[in-house]
């Protein structure tokens, strides 16, 4: 899942080409979004802390990413540690019912664990992914 | 604490009547086989009303505007009445009903309003994500409570879970939730893999958009706020960092606001919501368990 691997193409390698046309992509688009906010923030002062908000995700991402921080230029971190960086299968699981139009479908996977989040009182135990 | 904001409407556009609770109306009657799917048109939520209308008779698509970079909701429109023309049967009620409603207001009050605060509090702009995906759900259950609708469900799927959203620890706290609210919340493809949903949908002839990476571009709404937090991952296969530990504290912080948000909307319809939520359980009850969704 996203805490463990976070996302299915975490940390699969990426060429240094891509990497740049990415940083540009990166910095264009957070860039042009940091003048329309800044625009949009003087004709309505609400959008301010919307501003910031974008302006303090960017720079944190921004010195991230020149770390090169998580991210697997030219395989330097090594093949992702699970394959096609898939998560471990968590043996406790709760039911998955997958279904298609027109028949019944096995589940994927094995079953997939319920996590166990802070409960409140007398909350019986839940299949997290339940069928509808 | 300040009394939360009601919008005197918040929707946008329909297809069916959005409301069938008021004062004078007395309780929905909550129908038998039907159920709501937060809807965007892509390809996961796409397969998934295919699916539904095989086993339930009437799906209730609900798609929200968030009023921040949200736009193109022209295409979710365009995939509501292809469902429709290949899926109803000509000459009889469409399957699928349609609203457009605004999550403006709400989200507004969960996180925007809030959300240097908040940054400062969680690290992470998996806030904003969250927080709009909250007044979603939130909206969708008014929506469930308002029409009798039993199940709800969305279109999360594990070939997506680098999404907040749609990681397990938000989809069970979002269960939860719902669970309050007397409505069955599931996701029935969230291991159904996106090849599969994608050949569902080839079969049909629907519009697959234009494929880049993996991603099917311009058949549902586009977020910018979206694009630009998850385009480290996209384009440099960055690890999203999602600390399941807040993000569930983060939930729980903010479904009090929800909550507080429902109570104040079924006031303003001069509504008793315990006396709805008991009627509700009384009629789930005589109506029986929940019934799977498995193919006949």
């Amino acid at each position: 899942m996203a805490n463990c691997c976070g996302g299915k193409n975490a940390g699969k390698p990426i060429s240094w080409g891509r990497y740049a046309a990415g940083l540009g992509v990166f910095v264009g688009y957070h860039g042009a979004m940091r003048v329309l906010l800044e625009a949009a923030s003087r004709v309505s002062p609400d959008l301010k802390k919307v501003r910031d908000f974008h302006k303090s995700v960017f720079e944190t991402e921004l010195k991230e990413v020149l770390r090169l921080e998580d991210i697997n230029v030219n395989g330097r971190l090594g093949a992702p540690s699970t394959p096609e960086g898939a998560c471990e299968v968590n043996p406790r699981l709760g039911e998955v019912v997958a279904v298609r139009a027109g028949e019944a479908m096995a589940p994927r996977a094995e079953p997939r664990p319920a996590p166990t989040p802070k409960r409140r009182k007398g909350r019986p135990p839940l299949g997290v992914v339940s069928p509808v | 604490m300040t009394t939360p904001y009601i919008p005197a409407s918040d929707v946008l556009s329909s297809t069916g009547k959005t409301s069938r609770i008021g004062s004078s109306a007395g309780f929905p009657a909550v129908e038998p086989n039907s159920i709501a799917l937060m809807f965007s048109g892509g390809i996961d939520s796409t397969a998934l009303a295919i699916t539904l209308s095989d086993h339930y008779d009437r799906v209730h698509l609900v798609t929200y505007k968030n009023g921040y970079g949200h736009y193109y909701h022209h295409r979710t429109e365009a995939r509501v009445a292809e469902l429709n023309e290949k899926l109803s049967t000509p000459g009889g009620p469409p399957k699928f009903t349609h609203a457009v409603i605004s999550t403006k207001d709400y989200f507004d009050q969960i996180v925007v309003n809030s959300v240097l605060e908040d940054y400062k509090q969680y690290r992470s702009g998996f806030i904003w994500f969250m927080g709009c995906k909250m007044a979603m759900h939130m909206r969708s259950a008014l929506y469930c409570l308002e029409n009798g609708v039993r199940f709800m469900t969305d279109g999360s799927n594990v070939d997506t879970e680098e999404m907040v959203e749609q990681m397990l620890i938000s989809l069970t706290l979002i269960h939860h939730f719902y669970d309050d609210l007397t409505v069955e919340f599931g996701t029935p493809v969230y291991n159904v893999r996106r090849a599969e949903s994608k050949e569902l949908i080839r079969q049909y002839g629907l519009n697959m958009g234009y494929e880049v990476m993996d991603r099917h571009l311009c058949i549902q709404p586009t977020c910018l706020a979206g694009e630009l937090y998850y385009m480290p991952y996209l384009l440099f296969n960055k690890r999203v960092k999602h600390d399941e530990a807040e993000v569930a504290r983060f939930i729980e912080q903010k479904a009090e606001i929800c909550n507080r948000i429902v109570g104040e909307y079924f006031k303003r319809k001069s509504v008793d919501l315990g006396a709805l939520l008991n009627d509700r359980r009384a009629q789930m009850t005589a109506l029986g368990p929940r019934r799977a969704l498995v193919a006949a």
